[in-house]
């Protein structure tokens, strides 16, 4: 348990009939940068707000660095955090909202604070009332940032940020898990995570479906093949190696695992016009975990499955 | 657009808004249930009571003639037929509930006009086929209905009561009338004012002019005439049950659909979110107050406070005024002694007697202003904010324990706040009322507050969403239990569950340890029974 940022065991939230965190077993490393990933309601939220004890789990324990959660007084000592939703005191102005959170959380580095002003370009001498999405979340960002906090929650940190503003928030992260502070944060912007995320996890319904360094995600034997024809092609779903199938445009696109000899053994005699093999891109990967709960099921559990097994 | 070019644009104007009165019919149903039910219930509590205390014709006839003196004019109307039901209900009764119904029709608008649009999610009907104007034109017409409702209630409430149904009709029609003018003036503020807190403020400001201004009218008939220029004189001057007059009528209704015509008016001068005035939120802060969580506390809950100490401090400096005209007028009138020795207050000593009463009846507001604040705690929790701090080094207990302590630190500056107004105002009349008395008097009712602030806080920690509703319930039935269980004879029994009943009336008799120790005790072991239940559950948004 030492020498881990944060640390879940069995960490389980039921609210009323809903199991919306089931048995969360996470270990997140000191300098990492952790993605947190799922569909809407997948439980991301209630994760963090679970180890922020702002949520009383149901089952389970969680440590942030080595404190358990709900020691909240020497934990959060340790944390920086940006809720999902930010709200502030209409009638306080940015930098009394920022001199308050800097009290609050122990430390305050008055030049680090106007440094990140400066790099998020925010105005702090206007009533927080007047600010808009973009402008609370920095508030936010920094308010995290500038305690140099050992581990940052960070729920879906750049959103309604501008991309200059969100390449600036990526920096930050960057320079904050180069000293040595994690970085827990939760997106749907598939490209922030591929730029930034050492690691990621992947939750569906309040369980962790894969978690993994985010190159094993993408695993080497994977491809994508897409045949055009201008016939009828032979059913392709019982062929070894082969994951998935759609139909696009005048042809089929087919998911392979391992090698395409049986494929191209199976299309052998087929009227194919043009055959293309590729990477499956990162968001068809996560559609794929993601699409369960919507349609197939099976298919997706097996890969789900496949891919644990595999990390 | 194609399905609507064959109907008749009436129609379609019809259907598009249609949606947006559902909506504020749905935000509105609590209070439009609520208000109605609970006016009708006091007027039929008032007959009750007046049938009681009054049964003959003689009895009825002494009260009309000590009815019409100086000081009672001053605290409740003038009388225009107490020797009637409906009379004597409209006299006694009328003017709490005119200002009862004027501060939730005030809250109420602002909040629908205004708070909708300060949370952001006005912004999702306007972007809808419903112009903004358009959009007012229907909340307001709503609020109209709502408004209606509670002045049928009061009318059916007193007509089956046997008061006469013209003359009921004509009181509810007036009422109605009243409380949609308050609205109107919040209405107008919620497009003056950049938020809805400072549209609240203006409006409140208003209406405690308003009543302030009735109040003087009553005071002699000289200044009679100021009655004319509020809408709580021209109630008084319908003379519902004595003359009829239902002309007046007219200037009560003019006055709510001048108001709702300039909101409109002015609503397509302004920007959604914004006032007319205000205009900037650059500002470099004062800083003041950010450095821990207890002075963080102190700095959201101080310009609220100090709104309240302002009110509390004008109205009780104005009981002060009246303490030597009720003195007199009761030395010299044994009929009305009777009915004061009623109350519990002791004629040898009239002076402290009358200060002792009027600190009992301040008890509720102290009760009322905790409940509040612990409701504001509630509202930060709900909104998100609380979380910045307990995501930081401050704990549940922290946090919610300094909040509670800090209301009932304010609390008790207010009730000495209002002892010295109140001494004050004796003073310069050249009442013979000492300071320690004046302060004394408003101090006693503290251990009650202290007792509903703490089951506010109970309630902030077990069934959050109802911090406010319950507390507030609570105290205001705990109140009313006191202040009519004895002229309705209750047995005793029943009057020991009113927390304001077990207070002592200084200073008559001395500050009691008993009720202090009890009741104020009772309120630390149910806060500190909130603060632990609160640290045992989760966080939760509206």
């Amino acid at each position: 348990m030492s020498g881990e940022a944060i640390r879940t065991e069995g960490l389980t939230k039921r609210f009323g009939e809903v199991l919306a965190v089931d048995g969360l077993d996470l270990s997140v490393q000191p300098g990492e940068i952790f993605g947190f990933l799922g569909p809407n309601g997948a439980g991301k939220t209630t994760t963090i707000r679970l180890l922020l004890h702002l949520l009383r789990p149901t089952a389970g324990r969680t440590w942030l660095m080595g404190v358990p959660a709900e020691d909240v007084e020497a934990a959060h000592r340790h944390v920086g955090y940006v809720p999902g939703e930010v709200a502030l005191w209409p009638q306080l102005t940015g930098r009394e909202v920022l001199t308050v959170l800097g009290n609050l959380s122990g430390r305050v580095d008055a030049a680090f604070l106007a440094e990140l002003l400066d790099r998020f370009r925010l105005d702090p001498d206007v009533r927080t009332r007047s600010y808009s999405k973009g402008n609370r979340q920095k508030v936010a960002l920094i308010a995290a940032f500038m305690a140099r906090p050992d581990v940052l929650l960070l729920d879906e940190p750049t959103a309604g940020l501008d991309p200059l503003m969100e390449a600036e928030f990526q920096t930050v992260a960057r320079e904050a898990a180069g000293r040595g502070q994690t970085v827990f944060l939760s997106s749907h912007l598939l490209d922030e995570v591929e730029d930034l995320c050492h690691r990621v996890a992947i939750l569906r319904s309040g369980r962790l479906v894969e978690v993994c360094a985010l190159e094993d995600l993408r695993p080497l034997d994977a491809s994508v093949v897409e045949v055009s024809a201008d016939g009828p092609l032979p059913a392709l779903d019982r062929v070894a190696g082969v994951t998935a199938v759609e139909p696009v445009g005048d042809g089929l696109r087919i998911s392979l695992t391992g090698s395409p000899g049986p494929l191209l053994a199976r299309l052998a005699g087929a009227p194919i016009t043009r055959l293309r093999s590729r990477q499956p891109s990162l968001e068809e990967i996560f559609l794929t975990y993601y699409e369960d709960a919507a349609g197939s099921p099976e298919l997706a559990g097996e890969v789900a499955q496949r891919r644990v097994g595999r990390s | 657009m194609t399905a609507d070019a064959g109907a008749a644009p009436v129609a379609v104007a019809i259907r598009i808004r249609r949606p947006v009165a559902a909506l504020s019919a749905r935000l509105l149903r609590r209070g439009s249930v609520l208000a109605p039910a609970l006016v009708a219930a006091y007027m039929v509590v008032e007959v009750y009571s007046y049938q009681r205390n009054y049964p003959d014709a003689a009895s009825r006839q002494r009260l009309a003639e000590v009815s019409d003196t100086a000081a009672l004019r001053i605290l409740q109307g003038v009388p225009h037929a107490v020797q009637t039901t409906g009379g004597f209900v409209v006299w006694d009764g009328g003017w709490v509930i005119g200002l009862s119904l004027g501060v939730w029709a005030l809250l109420a608008t602002a909040r629908l006009l205004r708070g909708e649009e300060d949370t952001g999610r006005a912004e999702l009907l306007l972007a809808g086929p419903v112009p903004a104007r358009g959009a007012l034109i229907t909340e307001l017409l709503v609020l109209a209905g709502s408004f209606a409702l509670t002045g049928a209630a009061v009318a059916v409430a007193l007509g089956a009561s046997g008061a006469g149904w013209s003359s009921s009709i004509l009181y509810g029609l007036g009422l109605a009338a009243l409380t949609a003018a308050v609205a109107g003036l919040a209405a107008v503020a919620a497009q003056v004012m950049p938020s809805r807190r400072r549209a609240v403020g203006a409006a409140a400001t208003a209406l405690g002019l308003l009543f302030l201004l009735r109040t003087a009218a009553n005071s002699s008939a000289r200044v009679g005439w100021l009655r004319w220029l509020t809408p709580y004189g021209w109630i008084d001057e319908l003379r519902a049950f004595g003359a009829d007059r239902w002309l007046v009528l007219l200037p009560l209704l003019a006055a709510p659909v001048l108001l709702a015509a300039g909101a409109v008016a002015l609503r397509d001068r302004r920007d959604a979110g914004a006032g007319l005035v205000g205009g900037s939120d650059r500002h470099v802060g004062h800083g003041w107050l950010l450095g821990n969580p207890a002075a963080f506390a102190w700095r959201t809950t101080q310009p609220v406070l100090l709104g309240w100490a302002a009110a509390v401090a004008v109205y009780s400096a104005v009981l002060g005024v009246l303490v030597k005209t009720v003195v007199d007028f009761i030395a010299g009138d044994p009929t009305y002694g009777r009915i004061l020795t009623d109350f519990g207050v002791d004629l040898t000593d009239l002076t402290r007697g009358v200060v002792a009463l009027l600190g009992g009846t301040m008890g509720v507001v102290f009760a009322l202003y905790g409940c509040w604040r612990i409701g504001a705690v509630r509202d930060e929790e709900a909104a998100g904010r609380a979380e910045h701090l307990l995501a930081r080094t401050v704990t549940r207990a922290g946090w919610l324990g300094w909040h509670a302590l800090l209301t009932a630190t304010a609390t008790a500056l207010l009730s000495v706040l209002a002892g010295v107004a109140m001494w004050t105002g004796a003073a310069v009349t050249g009442a013979d009322l000492g300071l320690t008395d004046a302060v004394g008097s408003m101090l006693a009712p503290l251990p009650a507050a202290v007792l509903f602030t703490g089951l506010a806080v109970l309630c902030f920690g077990a069934i959050p969403r109802l911090t406010v509703t319950l507390s507030v319930g609570l105290a205001v039935a705990s109140y009313l239990l006191e202040l009519l269980g004895t002229p309705l004879g209750l047995p005793a029994a029943v009057l020991n569950l009113s927390a304001f009943h077990h207070l002592s009336s200084v200073p008559v008799e001395p500050f009691g340890l008993l009720p202090t120790v009890a009741l104020g005790g009772l309120g630390l072991l149910a806060a500190a029974a909130g603060v632990a239940a609160f640290r045992r559950r989760d966080l939760t948004g509206s």
